[in-house]
């Protein structure tokens, strides 16, 4: 219990203030010790932060990309990645669909350094692995937690699903969420997490093409729909809801961009985990509108602003919480009274989702993004802070 | 023998589930057989015996599958994923993933 392992317990700071003034001297000794192990956690994360920090501005940016071929077997995990068919540097293959991968790689590596200085999806160098030619005619892509996995469509739906840029950016970019925010895959956190895919995704597409914002297509997926399929991509940041309209699609594309129109579904494996590639369309039209609302680049102001705002987002961030970060982002960045900040909260009331003032307090579930191998530090210091935890408890005892 | 088949998730989720229901002894004798034979060889309730009954786990854009064998009497269910599918499986969800895609659409009969 809590009077045991102060460490544990889950106890909002306002209730151990009271409990560390309690009559009954155990729970008066366990408040006090949380109070005193919190404090410290908190105190010992920002620095565990600013070394992460100070170690990962000097790693060298390099790119490593490996492709490997499934041979249209449909492979599990413990299969994957299958034969290596282009490594980094090799020259390009027969088969475009590998070339496509190793360039779209390529592409979102550039995007994210180049950018934001981030050195692959984990920001220290990790190495990036797709495999192509997953399955037969399998109309897929998705990222396992690992890497990316593209199926080669069936040509009657969809095509090749390393064809288009902004869906191999997408995957990538569930990987850059993973380790960073990391919002939960369901129901409005997931359509974040969904959305920061589609907005990086597109991003990457713009960069690479030197497009600007009034140029850009702003389509998913645009190069995957098989000829004859009623619609122009898979989804549309500029227009969610006018991507397609086919019945093998299932129908009209459902995305909403207003939060008056929020699907809700239930949250499962059938109904798309509540909808998280459905409500996407609001938080990406809100991005759609900020970045057209500025002009010029959406990869410069725009997408820096949303790239800092998924570093600082959390698990179960909501829309209204990526409304407030963006706003907040976006006024430490550029100014209370700057266009950027001004754009943001424009775009978010177009959207349904009006900036809250004043912002948003801190969250207890909020947890600071960590990159691998800080687990270990981390460890050692935990261990350390309990064995100093036991000798204040005995101390005062 | 009666099939229901379900796929769920995907990189445009809502553009591309599926769902068919299939009778061996409705189906044209070459589709029938084909389909008896896939499930000899997936031999479904061995692995569903030797599956944890644990839920499926949200993956991005990841696809989920449901198989029922005879629906409501005595049934056998499986749900597999993409990260999990064991190679016995494979021929038969990749056929009636073939099957539902195209049971939209009318279908000329043999």
């Amino acid at each position: 219990m809590c009077r045991r392992e102060p460490l544990s317990c889950i106890i909002p700071p306002h209730m151990l203030r009271a409990m560390a003034k309690s009559s009954d001297s155990d729970v008066r000794r366990a408040a006090l010790s949380t109070l005193v192990a919190s404090a410290r956690i908190r105190g010992q994360r920002e620095i565990v932060g600013r070394v992460r920090t100070a170690v990962l501005s000097n790693a060298p940016g390099r790119k490593h990309r490996s492709i490997y071929n499934a041979a249209h077997e449909m492979m599990s995990e413990w299969e994957l990645p299958g034969t290596l068919v282009r490594d980094e540097g090799q020259p390009p293959s027969s088969d475009p669909t590998i070339n496509e991968a190793y360039d779209g790689l390529g592409a979102t590596y550039d995007y994210f350094a180049e950018v934001f200085n981030r050195n692959s999806i984990d920001d220290r160098g990790m190495r990036l692995v797709a495999t192509v030619h997953f399955g037969t005619s399998f109309n897929n892509a998705f990222w396992n937690g690992k890497q990316m996995v593209f199926g080669d469509g069936n040509d009657i739906i969809f095509a090749g699903f390393t064809r288009s840029l902004d869906v191999i950016g997408h995957e990538l970019t569930h990987g850059v969420t993973e380790f960073t925010s990391n919002p939960e895959y369901h129901k409005q956190p997931g359509a974040l997490n969904e959305s920061f895919s589609d907005v990086f995704g597109s991003l990457v597409k713009q960069y690479t093409r030197k497009q600007d914002a009034a140029s850009a297509d702003w389509l998913i997926g645009a190069e995957l729909l098989a000829p004859g399929i009623g619609g122009v991509a898979l989804r549309s940041l500029k227009d969610p809801g006018s991507a397609y309209d086919d019945p093998r699609l299932g129908g009209r594309d459902p995305q909403p961009k207003h939060m008056s129109a929020f699907v809700r579904l239930p949250d499962d494996e059938w109904n798309d985990w509540g909808g998280v590639h459905i409500n996407s369309g609001i938080p990406n039209h809100a991005f759609y509108l900020v970045a057209t609302q500025l002009g010029g680049n959406a990869w410069e102001d725009a997408g820096i602003i949303w790239y800092d705002s998924l570093l600082q987002l959390w698990r179960t961030a909501q829309f209204q919480d990526c409304a407030n970060i963006t706003a907040q982002v976006a006024a430490a960045r550029f100014g209370t009274e700057s266009a950027q900040h001004q754009a943001v909260k424009t775009a978010w009331a177009r959207v349904g989702v009006p900036v809250a003032a004043p912002s948003p307090p801190r969250r207890r579930d909020r947890k600071p993004a960590l990159a691998e191998g800080n687990g270990r530090v981390l460890k050692r210091q935990l261990e350390r802070l309990g064995e100093e935890l036991q000798k204040t408890i005995v101390a005062l005892g | 023998m009666r099939i229901e088949f379900r796929r769920g998730g995907g990189f445009a989720a809502p553009a591309m589930q599926l769902a068919v229901t299939l009778d061996t002894c409705s189906l044209p004798a070459e589709e029938a057989e084909e389909l008896r034979s896939l499930l000899r060889s997936a031999d479904l309730p061995s692995i569903a015996a030797s599956r944890p009954a644990a839920g499926a786990q949200p993956r991005p854009d990841m696809f989920h599958y449901r198989v029922v064998l005879n629906p409501g009497e005595g049934e056998h269910a499986l749900e597999l994923s993409d990260a999990d599918m064991p190679p016995s499986v494979r021929p038969l969800i990749e056929w009636l993933s073939k099957r539902a895609t195209d049971g939209g659409r009318a279908r000329t009969p043999p």
